[in-house]
């Protein structure tokens, strides 16, 4: 699915240094304490980021990173680039690597990068540029010294602070600048500075913060997203430039003000003919939200999604009359576009901007440019809709986990405000199969499975309605029941009920040879059609409180007609484990001669739990994998 | 200023379609058109994929190659508006000549409420130029207003100055097309030859035209086909082209989906053209190759090659260190190639010729393929052994089966005993050992280039196979919990895949991640020459899985071979139209020896089954014996050939599944 970010993600995360003479760094790898070493691939030396803000137009942002790398997986942390666009100018740019000794091995001028644009992939056009160098190392641990010095008139987005840049990094020393001698007013925000060596030396007219010697962090399944658990700090000028546009805000209500007032204003005109045509369509639609969904249904088959960032349109709208004709846009344009299609039947709505993908707040009390994605909010008296313009597929007010819970800035009429996407949990991501399997003497089932999905369940299986009937029949041997051999679909019914979100697939399925026969003995798994079978990794030492994310619950009841030369035997006990994390039971039970009942319920409960749970966690789902393969003995009459 | 020659062409078309098929007009049914009426899993297709290269003549540059290129896509599914957005590849280096895409044009068509077709044209403001690396350029074409159900017309041309190279042409893609039209015109004075490749093929049809260039001013000695001159007079040149047109209806996708695959372009039908001789007027005749031996030999006498395997000074002081301790010519061979390793790292470009040269490379330790392998290649000479440079084409660049230099984008080393014994040599991977080479380099075979220039083919898939030696001893506790021993060898490629993938990890993240694979305990973890390249790594556990044993109704079923079993056919598909491509041939062996439990005894053991492929291709066997208190199983897989041709698939599914069904049959024990 094509959704992407706004272009300004880009520049999050990029990390930025001084040049600072005075620090005589002593480029050898033996000096690394081992304490920083342990679990590391990669030693930030020293980093520095200085910042100094020249005028409310002007930006200066030097950057000096000292980086050792002690083994191949380390590469991939020596970053040497540097960005830049129409009103980014680099001023310096140089790498220097010395060997294991601290001895210069090569020296690498501007010249000698590789200039490109720097499009994402998704991209068909952005003004975006880059310069990199790659580098190919002789031998471990070298040491990198990377220098750069931009100019930028554009000061609305002050680089962050994130000291720690990543998992197996040891950092021996951050430090990050931001000098103000303007005046102008400047705002700042630290986030997860507990348990980090952090220091503030800030004074008047200068933010200063440094870290050091921080060992590295291991990256563990199930923890906390990384931005919930890394210290930061970020900063704002109320007063900015952002590609020539000049804004002011102090907070939520004023940043959204302005964004309407200089970005978003005059992009909601659409031709006569476009209004009518829309208008045409809800002509019989009763309520707001029947309009709201005829209109939606019209934008997702008229466009697709393209990204085009050239100018200020990293952060602004291309207009909904362009769009309109063009019939594609970004996340933005299209976002933009629907506002203004909902705007024709009559029907407010707000633009609003998100953190896509991994789940990520903007910060309620701390205002800046955040986000790296737009979506629609329609208020609807107070029954908030929420749509994602960029996908063709997805169903009108349902979000996925692409967006879903968290918090989001609403630019309304007054203002900018701060709302909560929806949240999909537990039960209400439900997936139940029902199935009635016949067996055959030699151990053969025909079945008949109905497997109905909804919440994020609905959202990991949508996808697969368009596929062609080849594609699908794989992806059901392949992805869905490839623990079951020999399985072949006779028929396959996909319902994708997009109104009511809800997924429903119906397939006649034979499988040659699923149950064993041992002399007078037939052997049959109980759970045909939805096992599961994953087990968290083991770690030895847990450091990460553990996360569930979203959790879900699976219902599964699968009827059996057992084959005419067997009778039912002793049938086993019902299985029940009840735990925090969340529920397990299945069961089995004679109906009458040759039928039998397997039913299953299982919970998985979303929610966060000290590590010390983890290992607790991880032997409940351990039992449930090993009684999903339970099987049954019949006997021969 | 003015021109001084001008070039008139005369060109006939033969292109029957282009009656029906007009730029910028598509008909009602088109785009009515829901399936593609052949193939119904398609996203979208080429309604029409035209495409025309012919020569023309400018005074400043002389011959250059010229490529139309109309398309006509329709799009049927929302999966398919990715064929809305194009990007043209074109040659723009730094610094030389350049090549110019011009005259993009486009439109979409629908349809409007009354069913009438509506057109939208592309504007030149949704055109944008995209710089992808020092070489490469693109020109992003996104086409406005297109739904499922449109049709999109697109034609641009290339202008490209290399006029000794023309772009292949690619019969069969990732999506079907209907009509298919590429004609391909060369002046007579250019002699290609035409390589097929791939699994589907359209027949040319030959026939000529004619041309000529007038010169109205004045032409010099030497041949009026080179630039700059001095005498006055008119000249008009007539000359031949060489047509070939290619013309098919409905040419099936070949989709890339399917396991054990090295390239999917390498089974695309298709054409690549490679020159092999020039002669202009009044000129003497330019031959390029025309056979393998020219081939090699021409790339032999080039300086970055055969010049740089000449060079020996840059190595001379440091060589008599390097073979300190070695005697024998096995030795030698060891310790150079092992030096040449760790000296000069790989700059992940493959290449025949050297890129910095291997004194440099030598200097600073970095080099693509051939400036490590002619170093490594000349040194071994330096040091007495029978050593030779070998071509390769890399996996990803197609079988050489046709002579064309650019056939070749890889070299590696051969040494040669007086026994015929050989060895191949790759010191572009730290892992490589003698005779196994990294999965890159194993396409077919390679041309081995003598001193003397002389060539022959030398088999580069390997003869060894890759061998997994599992055993495994594994006792029931009365928990039903398995604690067991697992004693694993990798050895040839298999040994260089492990020693790749895990070295560099540690040890705690290889524990962890053969946890995970097999849901195991691990409670002990050795591992023996993981770097000592000589010999197969061997790695040892002490493991306890508690949901192997299963107890029914008072009686223990287990799977013979544990955790060790297939239990998924890799083949999904019913048939397949490329070979499965296993990259070598390989033997899995695993000897699994289990401990009855106090008071059990055997109900049933599944029986023994060996079954095997046609031609010696592979052999599956599986024996489960009783052994007094053990039980013994011995499961071998065995394939002989690295590539399994697709007539072979349908056997090669059952065999597979035959395989998983065996090895999925259980072990049943009952109380004595």
């Amino acid at each position: 699915m094509k959704r992407k970010q706004l272009l300004f993600c880009v520049f999050i995360g990029l990390i930025a240094i001084k040049n600072y003479s005075q620090n005589v760094l002593n480029n050898t790898a033996f000096l690394i304490p081992d304490s920083l070493k342990t679990n590391a691939n990669t030693i930030i030396r020293s980093n520095i980021t200085d910042i100094t803000i020249n005028s409310v137009n002007s930006i200066t942002i030097k950057r000096r990173r000292v980086v050792t790398v002690l083994n191949e997986l380390g590469n991939k942390n020596i970053n040497l680039y540097q960005h830049y666009n129409n009103d980014t100018e680099i001023k310096e740019l140089s790498v220097k690597i010395y060997d294991v000794l601290g001895k210069e091995i090569k020296k690498i001028s501007e010249k000698k990068f590789t200039d490109v644009s720097a499009t994402d992939g998704f991209s068909l056009y952005s003004d975006a540029k880059v310069k990199y160098f790659d580098y190919t190392p002789t031998s471990y641990p070298y040491t990198v010294v990377f220098k750069s010095e931009t100019h930028s008139s554009s000061t609305g987005f002050i680089p962050d602070w994130y000291p720690i840049s990543g998992y197996l990094i040891g950092v021996e020393k951050s430090t990050y600048i931001v000098n103000n001698p303007t005046g102008l007013e400047i705002r700042k925000k630290e986030i997860n500075f507990d348990g980090f060596p952090v220091e503030n030396l800030s004074t008047e007219n200068k933010i200063h913060y440094e870290l050091k010697n921080q060992p590295a962090k291991k990256y563990e399944r199930y923890s906390l997203p990384f931005f919930d658990i890394m210290p930061n700090v970020s900063c704002a000028l109320n007063q900015f430039t952002l590609k020539n546009v000049s804004g002011e805000a102090n907070n939520w209500k004023e940043f959204g003000s302005w964004m309407q007032s200089k970005l978003l204003t005059d992009k909601v005109v659409l031709d006569e003919a476009t209004k009518s045509e829309v208008r045409n369509l809800v002509k019989d639609a009763k309520t707001d939200t029947e309009k709201a969904r005829i209109v939606y249904n019209y934008m997702q088959n008229k466009t697709r999604y393209i990204s085009v960032q050239i100018g200020i349109g990293g952060w602004e709208p291309m207009t909904a009359k362009e769009v309109d004709k063009l019939g594609y846009g970004d996340c933005k344009g299209l976002s933009n576009y629907m506002k203004a299609l909902l705007l024709s039947v009559g029907i407010a709505s707000n633009y609003t901007i998100v953190y896509a993908d991994k789940r990520r707040d903007i910060d309620t009390d701390f205002t800046s440019i955040q986000g790296n994605h737009a979506i629609l909010n329609i208020p609807n008296n107070g029954n908030d809709i929420w749509l994602e313009c960029t996908s063709q597929k997805v169903p009108f007010g349902f979000l996925g986990d692409f967006t879903d819970d968290r918090n989001v800035l609403v630019v309304t009429p007054e203002g900018g405000v701060i709302k909560r996407t929806p949240a999909y949990k537990n039960e209400t991501n439900l997936q139940t199969v029902k199935a009635t399997i016949t067996l055959d003497d030699n151990g053969n089932v025909i079945a008949d499975v109905e497997r109905i999905s909804k919440g994020i369940q609905y959202d990991r299986k949508y996808h697969i309605e368009s596929k062609p009937k080849n594609e699908l029949e794989k992806h059901y041997l392949s992805n869905v029941w490839d623990y079951n051999n020999n399985l072949k679909t006779n028929s396959i019914a996909i319902d994708n009920n997009k109104k009511e979100v809800v997924f429903t697939e119906k397939l006649n399925v034979a499988i040659d040879g699923y149950a064993t026969i041992n002399n007078n003995e037939y052997l049959v798994r109980l759970n045909a059609f939805n096992k599961f079978s994953h087990i968290p990794k083991r770690y030895r030492k847990r450091t990460q409180p553990v996360q569930i994310e979203r959790g879900f619950l699976d219902e599964d009841e699968f009827t059996f007609k057992i084959p005419n030369a067997y009778r039912i035997d002793k049938l086993p006990l019902p299985k029940e484990i009840n735990t925090k994390f969340g529920s397990y039971k299945i069961s089995v039970e004679k109906i009458d001669d040759t039928t039998l009942v397997y039913k299953k319920y299982f919970l998985l409960k979303a929610g966060t739990h000290p590590k010390q749970d983890y290992k607790k966690y991880r032997s409940f789902l351990k039992s449930v994998a090993r009684y999903e393969n339970s099987r049954i003995a019949l006997l021969k009459k | 200023m003015k021109k001084t020659i001008t070039l008139l062409l005369f060109i006939i078309s033969l292109n029957s379609f282009s009656q029906e098929i007009k730029f910028g007009k598509v008909s009602k049914e088109e785009i009515n058109e829901k399936v593609h009426p052949l193939d119904s899993t398609a996203n979208a297709a080429y309604l029409y994929k035209y495409r025309r290269t012919y020569y023309s003549y400018n005074e400043n540059e002389g011959f250059i190659v010229n490529t139309e290129v109309h398309e006509r896509i329709k799009i049927y599914t929302k999966e398919g508006l990715e064929y809305a957005n194009k990007a043209i590849s074109y040659y723009k280096p730094e610094k030389g000549d350049r090549e110019k895409v011009t005259g993009i044009k486009g439109y979409t068509f629908n349809l409007d409420n009354n069913g009438k077709v509506v057109k939208q044209k592309l504007s030149n403001k949704q055109v944008f130029d995209e710089k992808k690396s020092k070489y490469r350029s693109y020109k992003k074409v996104a086409m406005p207003a297109v739904t499922v159900g449109s049709v999109i017309d697109l034609k641009y041309e290339i202008r490209s100055p290399y006029h000794t190279n023309i772009e292949d042409v690619a019969f069969q893609l990732a999506i079907p097309v209907k009509k298919y039209f590429t004609k391909i015109q060369i002046p007579e004075y250019y002699v290609f030859r035409k390589n097929s490749r791939g699994y589907y093929h359209i027949q040319a049809k030959e026939s000529f035209s004619n041309n000529s260039i007038n010169s109205n001013q004045k032409t010099r000695t030497g041949g009026v086909l080179t630039p700059g001159s001095t005498t006055f007079n008119t000249t008009r040149l007539s000359y031949r082209t060489v047509d070939n047109s290619f013309k098919a209806t409905n040419v099936p996708a070949l989709k890339d989906n399917e396991p054990f695959v090295s390239d999917i372009d390498n089974y695309r039908g298709g054409i690549s053209y490679e020159l092999s001789s020039i002669q202009f007027p009044n000129s003497m005749p330019k031959y390029y190759n025309t056979t393998w031996e020219d081939v090699s030999k021409t790339i032999y006498k080039s300086s970055g090659f055969g010049g740089e395997l000449k060079k020996t000074n840059y190595f001379k002081k440091d060589f008599p260190v390097v073979l300190e301790n070695a005697s024998t010519d096995l030795e030698k061979l060891t310790v150079i190639f092992e030096y040449v390793k760790s000296k000069v790292k790989w700059n992940s470009y493959p290449g025949k010729y050297t890129d910095l040269g291997v004194k440099k490379a030598y200097k600073e330790g970095i080099g693509n393929v051939a400036d490590i392998n002619l170093m490594l290649t000349a040194m071994l000479r330096e040091a007495g052994l029978n050593a030779n440079p070998v071509l390769v084409s890399s996996k990803n660049n197609g079988t050489p089966l046709f002579p064309t230099k650019d056939g070749f984008n890889y070299v590696i080393s051969i040494v040669e005993f007086s026994d015929n014994s050989y060895i191949l040599l790759d010191a572009t991977e730290r892992y490589s050992t003698p005779n196994v080479l990294p999965v890159r380099a194993l396409n077919w075979n390679g041309r081995k280039i003598s001193k003397d220039g002389n060539s022959s083919w030398i088999k580069l898939t390997p003869t060894k196979p890759a061998v997994l030696d599992q055993k495994l001893y594994a006792k029931i506790t009365p928990e039903n919990t398995i604690e067991g021993l697992q004693k694993t060898t990798f050895k040839n490629l298999y040994a260089f895949n492990y020693r790749s993938k895990n070295n560099k990890l540690e040890e705690d993240v290889v524990v962890t991640n053969l946890e995970e694979k097999y849901n195991i305990e691990v409670d002990e973890f050795k591992i023996l020459n993981d770097e000592t390249l000589g010999k197969p790594v061997s790695r040892t556990i002490k493991f306890t899985k508690d949901d192997l044993i299963e107890e029914i109704n008072g009686k223990l079923y287990i799977n013979p071979l544990l955790y060790l079993a297939e239990t998924e056919n890799p083949f999904k598909s019913e048939e397949r139209k490329f070979p499965v491509d296993f990259v070598t041939p390989w033997l899995d062996k695993n000897l699994v020896n289990i401990t009855i439990p106090e008071g059990y005894k055997v109900e049933f053991l599944p029986e023994t089954l060996a079954i095997g492929l046609p031609d010696n291709l592979g052999v599956f066997k599986f024996i489960v014996k009783q052994a007094g208190n053990k039980i013994n199983v011995q499961s071998i897989t065995q394939f002989n050939n690295a590539l399994i041709v697709p007539e072979y698939y349908p056997t090669l599914k059952k065999f597979y599944g035959s395989l998983v069904a065996k090895q999925a049959e259980k072990i049943i024990l009952v109380k004595e």
